[in-house]
């Protein structure tokens, strides 16, 4: 099976080409320009080095958050209108899965820290065997709140990987203390081909998402939202 | 934006547009830049009246859910397959960036996977070809006044896809204007066509409201002071603990607002000798204008041109109508093409 990965969640975007297990390319830009610019060109030049064309690919897998959500929209879109027009199959898989699934061979317990800015995380603790299993609930909140839940349930060492381990490492050595290691910075970010090789297991069980109906995984409401429902549990 | 290639083939071109720059979700294929196959609108209006305006976020959530149905929804209708196009238009600027994204990503997705052109329109323009849809022997050159919630903007075309932009709002957009008196006067969203109907009982002339730069020496227009004219006399009568006039309100103010667009585009018309005048955007479809600039154009010898209430709305058809004729130019947008939330029609 071969299937196309797409991660533009974080400032860090890439692409990558899955043929079976193998990764036949992988593209990674962490730069300043923004996912509008840099995804298309660097799709079509992964799929022109490799040879590869919509009639070639057997699935695509795209990060679906959490992120930056016009990072998250912009990809989502594209994966979308990409299965829809090739007639392919669709799979999203979160960032924080792919995060776990991504560093899961150097510790059992992984915690996935996306940055929300101003102290706060997206994050969720898994153990992972292989496949990432969820431990907690999904977090969007405080950093700090969150290492308190993941030192009451994960067993030293804890592996910590994501954008929002790099942001807040010292936080997160004063907490965790020793046991809280840290990949190597080729593996700390998201890569297009963790989002593949989990999308590719997901899809060889018969897993699919509708690319008329898949949505971005946002884990927050818009502020204006935020602040209409305040107000109306207020005025109850 | 643009770069030529080689030449497309002859008729029969199917285009795709694709619309999402502010609260509408459209898709719409239309072939040979003159006939509609599909034209269909997600309106988000009701969504955003829960705010009182249109909220960016929630427009993008709302777009990146609803892009995939409506473009499937205009391809069935247009009972053709992504196979078949020719070409895809989409608006990148100006708009929201968040929700200009949207349609971008998916129209970008869509033309590599077909490897078929793309081809970047600005919404402004989109609003001129809702005409040359609607009246595809009409020839410039002309004047255009677009007029909606986001813009005021009047413009000379000597030829289709070359612009002057003769003026345009210093402040508020006539449409927003319209929205933001009503909500002082605590009428639905959105309040310009809701300004329109309680009109039809009022007296234009009850309250003198300001006419801001109708004299000036300049194809701008300003609406702020008229907009902090009336919702001063709004605020008086509420003290006063009167009963506001409503309808008079209401005349009163969309003739002040008339008076200017209509004495502005029949001036840059007598001055450019344009015998042609395109009326477009959301505004377009308010009946007092329309009447008043048939009136004054008549008398001098023009003729004016307004499209049908469907595509006086932000929508998808004129932006697949002004893609085909970019299209057939040989006019190809790049892939690295990006959203411009300020983008001005004649820039790139
Ligand atoms: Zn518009």
């Amino acid at each position: 099976m071969r299937v196309l990965g797409i991660d533009t969640a974080t400032a860090t975007g890439s692409v990558a080409l899955l043929d079976g297990e193998q990764v036949v390319g992988e593209y990674l830009l962490n730069i300043q320009a923004t996912h509008s610019e840099r995804l298309l060109p660097a799709l079509v030049l992964i799929l022109e080095d490799a040879g590869w064309s919509g009639e070639t690919i057997d699935g695509i897998a795209v990060a679906t958050g959490p992120g930056s959500f016009t990072g998250l929209r912009i990809g989502v879109a594209t994966a979308k209108a990409l299965a829809y027009t090739w007639g392919k199959p669709l799979i999203g898989v979160t960032v924080l899965e792919g995060l776990a699934f991504q560093v899961g061979f150097a510790a059992e317990w992984v915690t996935s820290l996306v940055d929300a800015r101003h102290g706060e995380v997206y994050g969720c603790l898994y153990r992972v065997n292989g496949i990432p299993e969820m431990v907690t609930q999904y977090w969007a909140g405080p950093i700090g709140d969150f290492l308190q839940e993941v030192v009451a349930v994960a067993q030293a060492p804890i592996c910590f990987a994501g954008d929002g381990a790099v942001a807040y490492w010292e936080t997160i050595t004063e907490i965790v203390g020793n046991g809280a290691k840290r990949p190597i910075s080729n593996s700390i970010h998201l890569r297009a081909s963790s989002i593949a090789l989990l999308g590719r297991q997901r899809l060889l069980a018969g897993e699919r998402h509708d690319p008329l109906a898949l949505a971005p995984l946002y884990l927050r409401l818009a502020e204006a939202e935020r602040k209409l429902r305040a107000k109306r549990r207020k005025c109850r | 934006m643009a770069e030529k290639q080689g030449l497309p083939e002859g008729p029969g071109a199917l285009v795709l547009g694709i619309e999402t720059s502010c609260d509408e979700t459209a898709a719409s294929v239309v072939r040979d830049g003159r006939e509609i196959l599909s034209n269909v609108i997600a309106s988000q209006v009701d969504l955003h009246r829960l705010f009182g305006g249109v909220v960016p976020e929630i427009a993008s959530r709302k777009h990146i859910e609803l892009i995939m149905p409506v473009i499937d929804l205009a391809l069935k209708k247009a009972d053709t397959k992504p196979e078949a196009l020719s070409a895809i238009a989409v608006t990148y600027g100006p708009g929201l960036v968040g929700a200009l994204l949207v349609g971008l990503s998916a129209a970008k997705a869509m033309a590599l996977a077909l490897d078929c052109p793309l081809v970047g329109i600005n919404h402004i323009e989109g609003h001129i070809y809702a005409n040359v849809l609607q009246y595809p022997e009409v020839e410039p050159p002309l004047i255009c006044l677009t007029v909606s919630g986001g813009h005021t903007d009047l413009l000379y075309i000597d030829e289709y896809g070359h612009y002057e932009i003769l003026g345009r709002t210093r402040d508020d957009a006539a449409g927003e204007a319209f929205d933001k008196i009503a909500r002082v006067m605590g009428l639905d969203y959105p309040g310009g066509p809701e300004i329109a109907r309680m009109a039809v009982d009022g007296d234009p002339k009850a309250i003198d409201f300001p006419r801001g730069l109708m004299q000036a020496d300049t194809y701008d227009f300003s609406f702020s002071g008229l907009k902090t004219a009336a919702i001063n006399h709004i605020h008086t009568l509420e003290q006063r603990g009167e009963e506001l006039p409503v309808a008079d309100i209401a005349a009163s103010l969309q003739a002040a607002i008339v008076d200017v667009l209509t004495n502005k585009t029949i001036a840059a018309a007598k001055a450019y000798g344009a015998k042609t005048v395109f009326l477009s955007g959301g505004v377009a479809a308010n009946e007092g204008l329309r009447t008043q600039l048939d009136l004054l154009a008549t008398a001098q010898g023009m003729r004016v041109y307004y499209p049908s209430p469907v595509l006086c709305t932000d929508n998808a058809a004129m932006i697949a109508c002004a893609g085909y004729y970019r299209y057939r130019r040989g006019e190809r947008s790049p892939w690295d093409l990006n959203a411009v939330p300020n983008l001005r029609l004649g820039e790139t």
